[in-house]
């Protein structure tokens, strides 16, 4: 029978446990990697979390750059000509917050550059402390949602499950923020939804996986050859829908990509769609291959009569929701 | 994003179904549970309750659909989507709950004059969020709304009785019409029976025989006219004495020309001031070209975009009734703080102006004017409307203008004041007092604000950032579709009626929070949708599977349908609820743009739910019953038992 069909018919015998000797350390490396990256480059942060001002102008084509230095009241604001193939170009000046008291000078201005009216001109402007306010919320989100999911799985399925789950959750996170700090690649708030998304998806995928782990493990003499081979067969069980799922996720998020990269120049929906693409993968790599080992090793270390006592209680409780 | 609101809309819309959802598979699945596919069955060759379910489900998608259209809701879209301007606020410092809440009503009040279709104004933790999409004039609204209203001080030139008494279309004005005129305004002495008494004010000088009289025969008329007075609150000979020792000595003579000179400037050279008539409370010094002009048959308040500081307008009393009113004398900047006492017979309000030439002095100038309205040219700045009833003096009064409308018309009754002791009494009820302290203190607003985040954003930007991504999840959705059905064949058609599902009532609550809650959609909540198309094919994957997995150890197809469904749906459940979880947590723990992707995560894992619960196993089952599947399970991507 060829792989194709054991992994269609879900009876593939892929031995995960080398392949783990070698994805942990890769995993961890690239986690501290970004973990230093962050700490030591940082990320390139967009003025919603800087503070600052944008303000964008359609022009016409024979206005660039310099003609639009030339009219601005701060010499060293960053100006960009920005070409959209569909709506034409557009000037883009970005200050500090300095200029947010401007802002009326800059629309004025901008407004008779592109020969339109001042209504025409967009704006952006965030104060200088909004942006560490509105991190500082998102943080404590999700400080809370670690806790509250940790507690939700905990209870769902063990508490070994949950650390888990929380490990791969972390990888997946740093990883991608990592790549946005090796590549400046500007992070805005649809970066940080894109993240958000992650986070979820990344949650939802080890909970599919581990969830088979503990249906197998609920089957009589489930532990015989060992736990690690048990998350072992799980792995193989899961593979495909692994595969499948991801491969659905990524379809929207890379038409996205490309749609977002064709007709918008830079924009916001690239922004969400370059996060998402890195963290889906991640996501589901990491539960195969970063959540399932540690499970593994969490396990091994258990007294094997405690576990079977344990499980015994679960096979009745489960018994016992059936009747019912 | 309207907090309080959405819970409730959320739930109203779809408890029902969701209800009914519920009842439905408890039923379904405790039958499954045991006799599976032997239950009674329908013709089609699946057990009946299978069939209700999903058709249930179907009917729900398809009412619902068409109900939008009937109704003609559509989706509201974000300002990012369709242009405009959102703005979020923070007071300069911290601010008890009902003072937001009521910054939020009257930037509502604002907004509300705008027409934007769909405005949203709302609290976010101590942060006010201000969304205008598809405002047209963007740069206008956002002055509107963030600005601190000016609060401006405009003489009265009449008042709402002798507005309504001269109003009438068609009808000149006529300096003496006195006898009508006047008589409103004997009424201020009834509110200085307040004034009286609040004061330990120089009871003894007032003249005491002038004032019952009148109070008797007018009392009844007046009282809803809210006529003030404004007065020194120092008793004390002082009273009598201030207007002529302070005002005079230190500043009248420098501030004289200054407001004399304005009113100079502009009104004789144009108008005709008409002769002092005998009766003393008579409006007819003033600059009668103008009154005819602006006040004369009006009405209707001046239009909001002529209310210019300098001219002559009319505006609405907060009681009701037009006043005409002359330029500005004196604006908010010259306050500093206000307060309210509680005096013998009500509550009274005590501004505070600031110390200095700015302040307390260039509000002396505009009292030295309006307490003595028959000096000079005063009565052309600010004429005589009615009496002191302590001194029998004629006295003009000042209006306090916020957003255009008369908040308060006390008549000014010293020439001078001291800038701490000065106090407007009158008809109060402590929450009228406590407003008006407000209004004095903030301006508009009970709360100094600071825009935090501005943003506008001109409609043809936001028009192509929807195409995109309107054509990035179509094209998705197509190529998730491809996918599903090359992998698991007919089976995979079950995966994309669910998303067809999903989507049909998607679309119909997206359009009704727009249309009855003003719940826009921005372009996070699009690509939240857009990435749960994939959760969505995810839930029928994990089902697919499963029931591959039992059907290659040999059982048949549509018994490893039903067996594969309890270990499914139990995974399905656990996995969306972190994601409800998380939806949960940000969309109650975040501002702005998170907080739109949460709403939208957390109705597209709702609907997962429920199209996994009512949609997925029937209609697998009803795929797996048919003939043709039977025959070759194949055709559902199942593995054919024997072959392995």
């Amino acid at each position: 029978m060829s792989l194709r069909t054991e992994l269609y018919n879900s009876r593939s015998k892929i031995d995960f446990q080398p392949l783990w000797r070698k994805s942990v350390p890769v995993s961890v490396t690239l986690a501290v990697v970004s973990a230093l990256l962050l700490l030591i480059v940082g990320l390139n942060r967009s003025i919603e979390f800087e503070g600052g001002g944008i303000f964008e102008v359609p022009v016409p084509d024979n206005i660039g750059v310099a003609d639009a230095r030339d009219v601005l009241p701060d010499p060293n604001a960053k100006v960009q000509l920005v070409e959209d193939p569909d709506a034409g170009s557009f000037i883009r000046v970005q200050t500090g917050t300095e200029g947010i008291a401007d802002s009326g000078l800059y629309i004025e201005r901008l407004s008779e550059l592109g020969g339109v009216t001042v209504d025409d001109v967009s704006v952006n402007t965030v104060g200088p402390t909004w942006g560490s306010q509105i991190t500082g919320k998102a943080i404590r989100a999700l400080v809370l949602f670690f806790f509250v999911v940790a507690a939700y799985l905990a209870w769902r399925l063990e508490w070994r499950m949950a650390i888990g789950a929380l490990i791969a959750v972390v990888h997946d996170l740093l990883i991608t923020s990592g790549i946005y700090a090796l590549f400046r690649i500007e992070v805005s708030p649809a970066t940080v939804i894109a993240l958000l998304t992650i986070m979820g998806y990344s949650l939802y995928d080890t909970v599919v996986v581990y969830d088979k782990v503990l249906e197998n493990e609920l089957e009589p003499g489930s532990r015989n050859r060992g736990y690690t081979a048990l998350v072992n067969r799980s792995m193989n069980q899961v593979l495909m829908r692994s595969v499948n799922t991801t491969i659905t996720t990524v379809l929207p998020v890379l038409s996205m990509l490309l749609v977002g990269w064709l007709l918008l120049g830079g924009s916001t929906l690239r922004d969400f769609a370059v996060a998402l693409f890195i963290g889906l993968i991640l996501g589901t790599y990491s539960s195969i291959f970063l959540a399932a080992p540690v499970l593994s090793w969490l396990k091994e270390r258990q007294d094997d009569e405690i576990a079977e006592a344990e499980l015994k209680e679960r096979r009745d409780a489960r018994r016992r929701s059936e009747q019912s | 994003m309207a907090d309080g609101k959405k819970k409730p809309a959320k739930k109203g819309r779809s408890s029902s179904d969701k209800q009914a959802a519920r009842s439905k598979n408890s039923g379904s699945a405790s039958r499954s549970g045991t006799a599976t596919s032997k239950s009674k069955k329908a013709d089609s060759g699946v057990p009946t309750s299978y069939l209700v379910s999903a058709l249930t489900l179907i009917a729900a998608a398809i009412g619902g659909i068409i109900y939008t259209l009937v109704v003609g809701n559509e989706p509201l879209l974000g300002l990012d989507l369709q242009g405009g301007v959102s703005v979020v606020y923070q007071p300069t410092e911290e601010a008890d709950e009902e003072s937001l809440e009521q910054t939020v009503e009257i930037i509502r009040n604002r907004v509300d004059g705008l027409g934007v279709a769909e405005p949203e104004i709302s609290r976010q933790g101590d942060t006010i969020v201000v969304d205008l999409p598809g405002v047209e004039q963007q740069q206008r609204a956002l002055e509107l709304v963030g600005d601190t209203a000016e609060l401006r001080f405009r003489p009265v030139l009449l008042d709402p009785a002798r507005m309504a008494a001269i109003g009438a279309p068609g009808q000149t004005f006529e300096p003496d019409l006195d006898t009508s005129a006047i008589d409103p305004d004997g009424d201020i002495v009834d509110d200085e029976d307040g004034a009286d008494e609040d004061g330990d004010t120089p009871t003894d000088d007032a003249p005491a025989d002038e004032a019952p009289a009148d109070d008797a025969d007018e009392s009844d008329g007046e009282e809803e006219q809210g006529l003030q007075n404004i007065r020194g609150r120092q008793d004390t000979s002082d009273d009598e004495e201030e207007p002529v020792d302070e005002a005079p000595a230190d500043d009248e003579p420098a501030e004289e020309d200054p407001v004399d000179g304005e009113p100079t400037d502009e009104e004789p050279a144009e108008e005709e001031l008409v002769p002092v008539p005998a009766d003393a409370a008579s409006p007819a010094a003033v600059s009668v070209t103008q009154i005819e002009e602006v006040c004369i048959g009006a009405t209707e308040p001046t239009a909001p975009e002529d209310d210019n500081a300098e001219d002559y307008v009319v505006l609405a009393g907060a009681e009701g009734g037009l006043y005409c009113l002359g330029p500005t004398l004196l604006t908010g900047e010259a306050l500093e703080s206000a307060d309210v006492s509680v005096v013998f017979a009500g509550w009274a309000v005590n501004p505070l102006f600031r110390p200095g030439p700015d302040g307390i002095g260039a509000f002396n100038e505009v009292a030295a004017i309006c307490a003595s309205p028959l000096t000079g040219n005063n009565q052309a700045i600010c004429p005589p409307v009615g009496v002191d009833s302590q001194t029998g003096q004629p006295r003009g009064a000042l209006a306090i203008v916020l957003d255009a409308e008369v908040i308060s018309a006390p008549l000014i009754n010293a020439a001078a004041f001291d800038r701490s002791n000065i106090t407007i009494s009158g008809s109060f009820e402590e929450e009228g007092a406590r407003d008006l302290a407000l209004a004095l203190r903030f301006g508009a607003l009970p709360v100094e604000l600071e825009a935090q985040q501005t943003r506008t954003v001109s409609a043809t930007i936001g028009d192509d950032v929807l195409r995109a991504g309107v054509i990035a999840g179509l094209i998705g959705l197509g190529f998730v579709a491809i996918y599903l059905l090359s992998y698991y064949r007919l089976a995979g058609l079950v995966a994309i009626g669910g998303l067809l599902i999903s989507g049909l009532l998607l679309w119909t609550i997206i359009a009704w929070l727009g249309a009855n809650y003003g719940l826009a959609i921005s372009l996070a909540g699009i690509v939240g949708l857009i990435v749960s198309i994939g959760v969505s094919a995810d839930s029928n994957i994990v089902y697919f599977e499963n029931v591959k997995d039992i059907s290659a150890k040999g059982r048949r197809v549509s018994t490893s349908v039903e067996r594969a469904y309890e270990s499914a749906i139990s995974t399905i459940v656990k996995a969306d609820v972190v994601s409800l979880i998380a939806a949960a947590l940000l969309y109650f723990l975040t501002v702005g743009a998170v907080k739109g992707f949460a709403l939208y995560l957390g109705i597209a894992t709702i609907l997962d739910l429920l199209v996994s619960y009512m949609f997925m196993r029937p209609a697998l089952a009803w795929i797996a019953s048919r003939d043709a599947v039977r025959e070759n399970p194949r055709l559902i991507g199942m593995p054919v038992g024997g072959e392995a």
